[in-house]
């Protein structure tokens, strides 16, 4: 166990960052569970309920649980060089969802530096690999670039089982004609396995096997609508003319650029220029 | 097609607009969406009970 040595967690307060606290449970004494705060992001709170929950579940464990407003970071991040970045990279610029989570990144690293965390988690998982920040390939840039900070990062559930996907249609038969037979989880992906949930639930932090999209999952994590041009833009714009693997190389280019164009917020930082946008702490 | 030109429509505002305004905008979207889903999800569940109720009732009735 790494007695002294805390771990910070990127906690949204739903089931994959909840479970991803838990199983670090065995090896941290101390855990960070930061939830982050923006302009657009609503009920940021309800992550405390999970929280709350993991520390009665686990008293041997110290959480310290914090709400960080990052919204100039995301700001910044999401405008610089806009113009230029619109000529090269057109509506990829859309891409909020990862924008928004790489900004929660560099605001994780600004506040592991802070405070001497040399790891780093979160709920990443593979099921949901239409999100930048959850596709493997990006994962893999940004473990880079925690390294480069002396910071680990690592995905404790990403390989986890997707949960079935679940439709607002009650008569299942009825959504898999509508879906085609099969839904884009179930073929892309296996579907034996544990998820996340079923695994939160045989810890005892959850009262049932499936929880995602339930109104006792909604009132666990903030609510957020700015995905919504992202799939505006993925789902009816970019992939009813290309492919997969062209939305996965051109998310690549992208997220890669924004990487590297990012670093200059860090750098500054650990020069004590700017530092005011980083580690905004709301009570 | 439709829904590209539509999708075109709402990426050519969005990319446009400034931080703030974007950020109403997807909220706006959001609500609109959520408005247009729910009421066709619900029109079709309640199509679907229907035939189930209908389907039932032939059934007993032809016994």
């Amino acid at each position: 166990m790494e007695e002294n040595k805390p771990v910070g967690i990127l906690f949204s307060g739903g089931t994959d960052s909840t479970l991803t606290a838990a199983l670090l449970t065995k090896e941290y004494k101390k855990i960070h569970l930061i939830t982050f705060d923006r302009l657009g992001i609503f009920e940021v709170k309800n992550s405390e309920k999970n929280y709350k929950r993991l520390q009665d579940k686990f008293p041997e464990t110290e959480f310290v649980y914090k709400i960080i407003d990052f919204n100039d970071v995301f700001k910044k991040i999401s405008y610089q060089n806009y113009i230029k970045n619109l000529t090269k990279y057109g509506f990829m610029n859309l891409s909020t969802c990862g924008l928004c989570k790489l900004s929660m990144h560099i605001a994780m690293i600004a506040y592991c530096l802070e405070n001497q965390i040399e790891q780093v988690s979160d709920g990443a998982n593979r099921g949901m690999e239409i999100f930048p920040a959850q596709m493997d390939i990006i994962i893999e840039k940004l473990r880079d670039f925690y390294k480069t900070y002396g910071i680990s990062y690592t995905n404790p559930v990403f390989d986890f089982a997707p949960p079935e996907e679940k439709s607002l249609i009650k008569d299942k038969e009825m959504a898999q004609i509508m879906s085609g037979g099969v839904s884009k989880r179930e073929a892309n992906y296996e579907s034996s396995g544990e998820t996340t949930e079923q695994k939160l639930y045989s810890l005892g932090l959850s009262p049932q096997q499936e929880v995602k999209g339930t109104h006792y999952d909604k009132k666990r994590q903030p609510r957020c609508f700015q995905f919504m041009i992202f799939n505006v833009y993925v789902q009816k714009w970019f992939l009813p003319k290309h492919n997969m693997d062209e939305y996965r190389k051109n998310t690549l280019d992208f997220f890669s650029h924004k990487i590297t164009e990012s670093k200059f917020l860090l750098d500054d930082y650990q020069k004590g220029i700017g530092k005011g946008i980083f580690n905004k702490e709301k009570t | 097609m439709f829904s590209r030109v539509i999708a075109f429509f709402v990426c050519l505002i969005a990319v446009l607009l400034p931080f703030r305004l974007r950020i109403v905008f997807a909220e706006f979207v959001g609500w609109v969406v959520q408005l247009f889903y729910g009421t066709y999800y619900g029109i079709i569940n309640f199509i679907l009970k229907e035939l189930k109720k209908a389907e039932e009732e032939g059934k007993h009735g032809g016994e």
